[in-house]
């Protein structure tokens, strides 16, 4: 009996102890219901390109006239795709590239999506002594002798394969007249005009070509005439096997490669250069000074099938690689992912987003809003959105968002 | 008591135990063994082997800052080395992805002293480079050899250098013939702590070297986290059960290094 009593020492301990359990369980429970509780609340994933119009504009806008507010996650498109693969949930779930939505979530976390924005590529940078100055051969200073150019890895980021698509398609425009599959869209770029065709195109020859200014600095260059992929032989094959071209991921922010002085310049999407205050390649009307025509910026149909003349085939060592995907514009989209409590809540969020209020927001950080928003599976898209969508054009390749 | 206490606490342990274990279990056993087979080949075992290479050069390079500092630290109680001392740990508490922008910021050619290197060093860079990783890697592991050497250092040997001395052997003598020697088990711990704490940095590397120029590499961290994004969980996790597998293999000879002292630094 003697062994069984315990001494006032031990009764402590075991008190601390399982009082310890007790509270440290308690707080775990309680706390995650201490936030806003889940009807009114949404939990949201967006691109990481959208972190200003949105968790700064949009979500603020959203709660105060819903009541309903916003928990918001920015990052890649593609990390977050698979962090809901891992079992991560979010009610909403935004992308920069509607294909991740298809392609890594569909059919296992939803079935549809609306694509409610396109953005454009732009040439970035932060350092004045950058400045590309208005009706410049842009690709000249991205590739003159030291300068540093960074992209996001295709394989992170779909900014990534989007600056290669951009690189592939200046090759075609600039060397492009005769060309039997696109010339006609090279000669609709230019308006007809073969001089200022030919201002581009002999800019081109004398900096990439035979005796060019490369070679002549010993600087890469000495490719054959009009050869469309020099740029993107100069930059992803030369340039990024000397270091002067960096992949990175996009959690890191290209500006904060510019900021740094890691990168001369960015390929990212000009959204980006308005929100984090880049400076970028402009023409004399204060827009993009990148054509539309490789900008990816522009879902006409003519735009839509020059796009698809290049592909997103990117340089091997490393490895910047998503497969042999055709050129598409750059389309934003969003859906409700399975599991979500209150859908309600997120359907309208979506349907903000999608409409007058969010495409506002959207158009004053630079984005290009879609006048409609396109639907994806539209039988599945709750009837709270059907009114806000039409179908997607049928020039439109697949390859944009599937 | 001793007995009571030993069956009260006993519990507390599986759970611990188990809390620590599961996690590993379930990484390891995720994929299956011809899975985890065929996961050799994507890469992540050139990635593991260069990884462990520049992770033991960061620990040796550790530890020769970690005796010096040892030395001068176990004399020098006053406030100002008090202070300075207290900055050993401060690596250990910044977030990882922080560490990689404060190195940036630091040694980037544009910047002040990576200008002022650059200075010196003719066409320096630093992202992307073997250099930063080192540096990196250095700024976040540098501390626990530091630690477990300077303790070692100050409470079981210090006293025998001391006798030494009075002896009649000069403190260059004493340093390097009794010091030295006894030091030895401290700093393989030392290394191979530190090594441990380098290969599992991946923020801060992400930041300074997404991959290492020229040769592309990836450290094993990322190279895993790349495989998640781009390939999804079931490779990023069999590359992971690979990496872990190697860790444990680490950590037992920690154990066996340490024998009944190796839990105590």
């Amino acid at each position: 009996m003697h062994n069984m009593k315990f001494s006032r020492t031990t009764i402590t301990i075991i008190v601390v102890l399982v009082a310890g359990i007790l509270v440290g369980v308690s707080a775990g429970y309680y706390i995650p219901r201490g936030s806003a509780s889940p009807s009114s609340s949404v939990s949201v994933f967006a691109a990481g390109s959208l972190e200003y119009s949105l968790g700064d504009h949009f979500n603020p806008y959203f709660r105060n006239s819903t009541g309903i507010s916003v928990g918001s996650t920015f990052s890649g498109s593609v990390s977050g795709a698979r962090n809901v693969q891992s079992g991560i949930h979010y009610d909403v779930f935004v992308s920069a590239s509607a294909a991740v939505i298809p392609s890594l979530l569909m059919p296992n976390y939803t079935d549809w999506m609306v694509i409610f924005a396109s953005n454009e590529m732009a040439i970035t940078w932060l350092n004045p002594s950058y400045n590309i100055p208005v009706g410049a051969f842009w690709f000249e200073n991205i590739t003159s002798p030291g300068v540093t150019v960074a992209a996001s890895t295709s394989q992170l980021d779909p900014s990534g394969f989007q600056a290669i698509e951009m690189i592939k398609l200046a090759g075609l425009l600039y060397t492009g007249w005769n060309n039997s599959s696109y010339g006609a869209y090279v000669k609709e770029a230019f308006g007809n005009n073969f001089s200022a065709y030919m201002k581009y195109n002999a800019a081109w020859n004398s900096w990439f070509g035979k005796e060019g200014y490369l070679e002549k600095h010993n600087y890469g260059g000495n490719y054959s005439n009009n050869d469309s992929l020099a740029l993107y032989d100069q930059i992803f094959l030369y340039m990024l096997s000397r270091g002067e071209t960096k992949l990175t991921t996009v959690e890191i922010g290209l500006d904060g490669l510019l900021a740094a002085g890691t990168a001369d310049y960015a390929l990212t999407y000009k959204s980006q250069a308005v929100n984090q205050g880049l400076s970028y390649f402009k023409n004399s009307d204060g827009g993009n000074g990148l054509s539309s025509w490789i900008n990816l910026g522009n879902i006409s149909e003519s735009h839509v099938e020059f796009y698809q003349m290049v592909n997103s085939t990117g340089p091997t060592t490393p490895d910047d690689n998503i497969g042999n995907l055709p050129g598409a514009p750059i389309l934003y989209a969003a859906t409700v992912l399975n599991g979500t409590a209150n859908t309600q809540a997120a359907y309208s969020y979506i349907y903000y987003l999608i409409t007058e209020s969010g495409q506002k927001f959207l158009a004053n950080s630079d984005f290009d809003p879609l006048p409609v928003a396109f639907g994806f599976n539209i039988p599945y898209i709750p009837a709270s959105l059907s009114s806000a969508i039409v179908p997607i054009p049928s020039y439109m390749p697949q390859s944009a968002y599937v | 008591m001793k007995n009571r206490l030993l069956y009260i606490f006993f519990p507390f342990i599986i759970v611990y135990l188990l809390f620590l274990g599961l996690p590993l279990v379930r990484m390891l056993t995720f994929n299956s063994l011809g899975y985890l087979i065929s996961d050799t080949s994507s890469g992540i075992l050139a990635s593991i082997y260069y990884t462990y290479i520049i992770a033991l050069a960061v620990a040796l390079i550790a530890v020769l800052f970690s005796i010096p500092y040892a030395f001068i630290f176990a004399r020098k109680r006053s406030l100002g080395y008090r202070l300075a001392d207290s900055i050993i740990e401060v690596p250990i508490m910044i977030p990882s992805t922080v560490v990689g922008v404060m190195m940036l910021i630091t040694f980037e050619p544009q910047m002040p002293v990576g200008h002022f290197i650059g200075m010196i060093v003719p066409e320096y860079t630093f992202s992307d480079s073997l250099l930063a990783v080192i540096l990196t890697l250095l700024f976040v592991s540098s501390a626990y050899s530091i630690r477990i050497i300077g303790a070692s250092y100050r409470r079981e040997i210090l006293q025998y250098e001391e006798v030494a001395t009075t002896l009649g052997i000069d403190e260059m003598k004493s340093f390097f013939l009794v010091s030295l020697p006894m030091l030895t088990k401290s700093i393989v711990r030392g290394v191979i702590l530190s090594w441990a704490r380098a290969i599992s940095a991946v923020g801060s590397i992400l930041i300074v070297a997404y991959y290492i120029y020229p040769g592309f590499q990836q450290i094993a961290g990322v190279f895993i986290y790349s495989q998640f994004l781009g390939s999804g969980l079931p490779p990023a996790a069999a590359s992971s059960a690979i990496l872990i597998i190697t860790g444990i293999i680490v950590l037992a000879l920690l154990r066996i290094f340490g024998g009944k002292d190796a839990f105590i630094y």
